[in-house]
This record gives C-alpha cells, structure tokens and sequence, in this order.
C-alpha cells in the first residue's frame, strides 16, 4: 500500500510546469473570524503518496474527511487513483466551507479506509 | 560559436569519446557543461521551442537511410537536457525520438527511451475539487486574492444572512 510522505493543508497551491516544483501557499493552522457563521472560500489539502512493490495497478481510494466544528457528523470526500510513478501527488480541493462556530475544524486522510493523519486547523473568533 | 552549433561540431561528439551503453552514455552525457548550459539557455527562454524545432529539422535534413547518423550524439544530448523540462516541446521530442525504430540512430532512440522512463518515474499530480456547501450563491474567488476574497466572502455572507 502507497507510504504517506507528506500531507498538509493550505488556501492555495501551485505546481511549476518545467520543473514539477509544489509550492503551498498559507499552509492552515487558525483562522480567525469576527462573526459567525464564517466561510472559508477556498482549501487544498495536499497529500503525497510514495509507491511501494506491489502498489502497481491497483486502484487505491484516498479519502478526506472534514470534521466541522458545531456538526455532529463529518462529511467524507473519496477520491480513487492508481499509483503510476514513484510518487503522487493529490490536490483536493474544497470551496465554501463554512464555519458555524469556533472550534476544531479537523482534516483526516484514510487511504482504503485505513486512517493515516490528520491536520487540525483552530477556529477562533476574533474579539478586535 | 553558438552553443547549437557547438553540440553538432566534431570536436564536442569526439571530446565525448567513444559511445558507450544508453544507460552510461547519459549519465556522461548529464555531466557535460553543454547539457547545463542547454537547460539554463531554455529554462531562461534564451533558447525558444521554435528555435529548437528548426535546429533539429536541420539535423535530420542530413539524415541518410542506411548510414549512421552523424548527429545521433547530439541528439541524445538534446533528449538527456530536455528531460527534467515538463514542457509540451519536450514532451513531444522525447516520445517521438522514443519511438522511433532507426538502425541509423542507435544511441538516441535509447537514450530517449530512458529519459521517457525517468520522467514517468517521477512525481504525478492529480487535482479534483469538491463543493462542500449546498449554498451555491457564493462567488468563486480566485487563489491569489484569498485574503481578500476571505473577507469578501465573509461581509457578503453575513449581508445575505441579515437581508433573509
């Protein structure tokens, strides 16, 4: 099974055409809003994925699941590939995610339903 | 000299010595100051794809069926310097030359078939992008505006929340 490498979420991200270069941009870890309910317009959560022997030409399902602070249940976003080279990279993207109250707004990644990390971003309301 | 001409000159073919095994004769051929400087001249855009696709149509216009091609090391040099360029020009040089089956150039198409599989060896990207609101009325801003577009988002959303 494809070895996590890295896994991170930020506002935006890019990848340079010559030289296959990520660079992630506002890497997430609080936000802060004046009044609640807050909308984050955009969120990309990175994950790179290293092959391992046998990884080949299998259908690997990467999912994300978003725990929203104040929601009992959190909504899971799957998204499958095959692992064709030494590593992959997946960007999924997510927009409009709003926020009802502070908190803990929790990004988990399972790859074939077995969980592999997390990221936890601080939802704050900002008093000034 | 220019460097175009400089990598087809006999001098630079024969400072390289005799032909090695594909594997070995890129890695030499990695080495060489000319394949750096090739990379810094296109990276730099110094060195255009159009400029480049004419310089080896001139090549193969020297081309003689049954013959061993004369330039086949400059070839290889070309195929070993574009092959960490992840551009549509290098893309299609280094398949094509891949691809082809040439006895007259032994050493590029092998050359090439290799840096084709170097680049496969490396990273690949998939992107997918989710909604997770059921409010589709939200603009969609763009990455480089994000802060902005945050606060945007936020004042609009509130508007919307106290007109209703």
């Amino acid at each position: 099974m494809p070895k996590l490498e890295y896994f991170l979420v930020s506002e935006s991200v890019s990848v340079d055409q010559l030289t296959n270069r990520t660079s992630l941009f506002n890497i997430l870890e609080e936000v802060k809003a004046n009044k609640f309910p807050a909308v984050i317009p955009q969120v990309v959560v990175t994950s790179a994925w290293n092959r391992e022997i046998g990884d080949e030409d299998i259908d690997y399902q990467v999912k994300v699941r978003i725990s929203l602070p104040g929601e009992e249940e959190p909504k899971n976003f799957p998204m499958n590939f095959k692992i064709e080279s030494d590593r992959h990279r997946l960007f999924q993207g997510f927009e409009h995610l709003q926020i009802q109250q502070p908190g803990e707004l929790k990004f988990e990644v399972f790859i074939n339903d077995k969980y592999t990390a997390s990221h936890t971003v601080s939802i704050q309301k900002d008093e000034q | 000299m220019s460097l175009l001409q400089k990598i087809k000159s006999d001098d630079f073919i024969l400072s390289l010595g005799y032909e090695m095994p594909p594997k070995a004769m890129r890695y030499v051929l990695l080495r060489t100051e000319e394949c750096k400087q090739l990379r810094d001249a296109y990276w730099s855009g110094n060195l255009s794809d159009v400029e480049l696709h004419r310089y080896i149509q001139n090549l193969m216009g020297k081309f003689v069926s049954g013959e061993k091609f004369s330039y086949d090391m400059t070839l290889s040099l070309l195929a070993v310097a574009l092959e960490p360029l992840y551009t549509s020009f290098a893309d299609e040089y280094l398949t094509t030359l891949a691809n082809l089956e040439l006895s007259e150039m032994p050493l590029s198409i092998r050359v090439a078939k290799l840096c084709v599989q170097t680049r496969q060896q490396g990273t690949n990207n998939v992107y997918r992008k989710f909604s997770v609101s059921r409010v589709e009325e939200f603009n969609v801003y763009h990455p480089w505006e994000t802060f902005k577009a945050r606060e945007r988002a936020i004042k609009d959303y509130h508007h919307k929340v106290e007109a209703a």
